[in-house]
């Protein structure tokens, strides 16, 4: 791993809790939220997914 | 700062000129954005490295650059700007000596900070690249 992650962390983001704390509510907002249906979402995250070969 | 309003070619409005604040538009997590793009800037890396590095994204994406600052960027500033420009363009392609580079400036938790940054900057840039209204004479 290129940037280790704080003691008990399992990610770069958790040096900074708060702002990951506030890009992940954005994103379950997102996903979970919304005037779209699931299953469009899903499509679009496997596409951009695989166009930068998101292992995710 | 990142969330400007900008004409949209989307049908809302009475005037397609007028610029639209397009992220009010969100039926959800409108709030969210703006509090996120808030604590981006608001955290542990300096508003000068926040600028070069949108302003680098901005220009990779839409093709628009905006004139540059009075002074010279310093190491970390071009370290930074490089990293935002090689995550716009392949974000595999960065390498190890890059990385160390910007060890050599940035704390982890400034990196933490940075690499948000930089994704943040990416995603509103691309919406506006796609949601903007072509400007008149463009293709």
């Amino acid at each position: 791993m290129r940037i280790q992650p704080p003691a008990g962390g399992q990610s770069v983001f958790d040096h900074q809790p708060a702002l990951f704390e506030s890009f992940n509510v954005l994103y379950g907002t997102l996903w979970t939220l919304g005037a779209l249906e699931q299953p469009v979402k899903e499509t679009a995250r496997i596409r951009n997914a695989r166009l930068v070969d998101c292992g995710l | 700062m990142t969330l400007d309003a900008f004409p949209t070619w989307l049908p809302v409005g009475s005037d397609a000129a007028e610029p639209v604040d397009v992220f009010a538009l969100l039926p959800a997590g409108e709030e969210q954005l703006r509090r996120l793009v808030s604590a981006v800037w608001s955290a542990d890396v300096d508003r000068a490295t926040l600028e070069l590095c949108r302003d680098r994204i901005d220009a990779l994406i839409t093709g628009t650059a905006r004139p540059p600052a009075p002074d010279q960027p310093t190491a970390a500033q071009r370290a930074a700007a490089d990293f935002a420009e090689q995550f716009v363009l392949d974000p595999h392609g960065c390498t190890d000596e890059q990385m160390h580079a910007l060890q050599d400036h940035f704390t982890p938790p400034q990196l933490a900070t940075l690499t948000t940054a930089i994704a943040v900057f990416d995603a509103l840039a691309r919406v506006r690249a796609v949601l903007a209204r072509p400007q008149e004479g463009t293709p």
